[in-house]
């Protein structure tokens, strides 16, 4: 039986990218002929690791398609054509509300993104979500095919690679960094830790809030932070990063005495997970599928008032106590996320989904 | 969540109470008072292409080697031969770069749009001081007026 991936872009360090790979590894090894199919693949992947999507012919009705679901694009609307056994692995569409006000061209695209997810609804027989938030988003929009949690699979052998000297050495200098990994994005909220980070100045004047993560197509609303945080007087102690190298990523985790996130829209938060696996204590606020990502470790916030997110934050730095608690639990909570549990359960649902068909 | 006499959702509580207590409010500037570009803004990212730069102006003339031993050690015997006419192109080309990336740097920093976001943040930065000597007034009011009543007594 052939097991057939589909996107619209492979891209090189991804976390859809490495869960995509990831999968077809897992097929392999269960005995499936995996391969993988997209519109865009990035130069970076070794060759040969996917196929362009105009090479995907001669489906049979037993084989199965696997179709990635995370943003608006055609593909979703010729998935028909391929007449096989298909399944949805529903990563979430960020909701255009958030990018209404500072590009038109985001929201649109994630607007298209949701048109498909509603287009697919009768088009797949079974649906894999990185999180419960993201399948009960899909029972609202009235899926009624079966639906079971998987989170994504993150190659967490990637972070043991070698750190950035530069960026180690400039921030061990024994001030605070408190650190949010993820694009700028108005969903992420980072005028919230903006705001928190100006209360926790007054009780911590030395500290930084490290805001890792691209801007490109959402320079408006970057703008406006720059400014905001300017205005309030912390602009040199926010530091924005830009796209960065991935050793880089992983020197800013290193050297981070706390990770906070304000995001108010989140389909699993892959940069949560990664901060478990650096041993960074965690304050989340409690939206979307955050809670289900942390389960129960780190710190969920329900008030994301800065007062009380800067009081937070103060206590889980200087608490040595809750931090080394915050630490076990993540550790603990970093074990579900392992290769070998999501390769298990992803095993078990494939399983169970070739096995009904017979 | 206890463990270890630790419980979060008590700590929240006491950190709760310890606001409610201080009276601590949080006042600043409102991040809607920040004005924005509404319309998409042309050309693509051309302040991270310009971090781009800053950051890989300087090529380096070769990348390391790996790989196959015979393979590694045919690419150093070539690289030897090729290294007269390599290095100081390189060279050359990393002077041009440096150049170029500081004339870029210059122009962005005295662009018009820069100095009327300047005046932005100024005229914000002045609205968020307001809003801090509003907040002090108050506070020096209260503390004269429990002064006072020391005084009184």
């Amino acid at each position: 039986m052939r097991i057939v991936q589909l996107l619209p872009t492979l891209s090189f360090g991804d976390a859809i990218g490495n869960d995509t790979i990831a999968l077809s590894g897992a097929l392999k090894d269960m005995g499936f002929k995996s391969e993988i199919y997209a519109e865009n693949i990035d130069k970076r992947l070794p060759r040969g690791i996917a196929s362009h999507t105009d090479k995907l012919k001669g489906l049979k009705s037993s084989d199965i398609l696997i179709y990635h679901k995370s943003t608006g694009t055609d593909l979703t609307f010729k998935i028909e054509q391929y007449k096989c056994r298909r399944i949805m692995v529903y990563h979430n569409i960020t909701p255009p509300e958030f990018f209404r006000p500072y590009s038109t061209e985001a929201a649109k695209l994630t607007e298209y993104g949701y048109k498909g997810v509603e287009y697919l609804r009768d088009k797949v027989e079974y649906v894999l979500a990185d999180s419960a938030y993201n399948k009960n988003e899909l029972l609202k929009m009235g899926y009624t095919c079966p639906i079971d949690v998987r989170p994504i699979l993150i190659r967490f052998e990637d972070y043991k690679q070698t750190p950035d000297e530069a960026v180690m050495k400039k921030f061990s200098d024994g001030r605070t960094n408190l650190l949010f990994v993820g694009r700028i994005a108005p969903n992420k909220k980072q005028e919230n830790l903006i705001r928190a980070f100006f209360c926790y100045k007054k009780r911590e004047p030395q500290a930084r809030l490290i805001l890792c993560g691209s801007y490109a197509g959402m320079e408006n609303y970057y703008e406006r932070l720059v400014k905001y945080a300017a205005a309030l007087g912390i602009g040199d102690d926010v530091i924005f990063t830009g796209h960065i190298r991935f050793p880089e990523i992983l020197a800013y985790y290193r050297t981070a005495s706390a990770f906070v996130c304000m995001s108010e829209h989140e389909g699993f938060c892959v940069p949560l997970a990664e901060a478990m696996f650096f041993d960074v204590p965690i304050i989340a606020y409690d939206a979307a599928a955050i809670s289900d990502t942390l389960g129960g470790c780190g710190i969920l916030l329900d008030d994301n008032s800065p007062e009380f997110v800067s009081a937070v934050i103060d206590r889980t730095v200087h608490d040595e106590k809750l931090r080394e608690y915050l630490i076990k639990g993540q550790r603990e909570r970093l074990a579900d996320f392992s290769y070998e549990r999501i390769k298990d359960i992803f095993e078990k649902q494939i399983r169970s989904f070739t096995e009904k068909s017979k | 969540m206890e463990e270890n006499n630790i419980n979060i959702e008590e700590i929240m509580a006491d950190i709760k109470r310890e606001i409610k207590e201080k009276g601590l409010t949080g006042d600043m500037l409102s991040f809607e008072d920040v004005p924005y570009k509404k319309t998409p803004q042309a050309g693509g990212s051309v302040r991270e292409a310009l971090d781009f730069l800053n950051s890989n102006y300087n090529v380096q003339p070769y990348k390391e080697l790996k790989g196959n031993p015979l393979k590694t050690s045919f690419k150093k015997v070539i690289r030897k031969l090729m290294k007269f006419y390599i290095e100081p192109t390189v060279n050359d080309q990393n002077n041009v770069n440096s150049s170029i990336v500081t004339v870029l740097n210059g122009l962005a920093e005295n662009s018009p749009e820069k100095a009327i976001s300047k005046a932005e943040t100024l005229e914000l930065a002045q609205k968020e001081l307001l809003i801090r000597i509003e907040k002090l007034e108050k506070e020096n009011e209260e503390l004269r007026k429990a002064l006072g009543k020391q005084e009184n007594v």
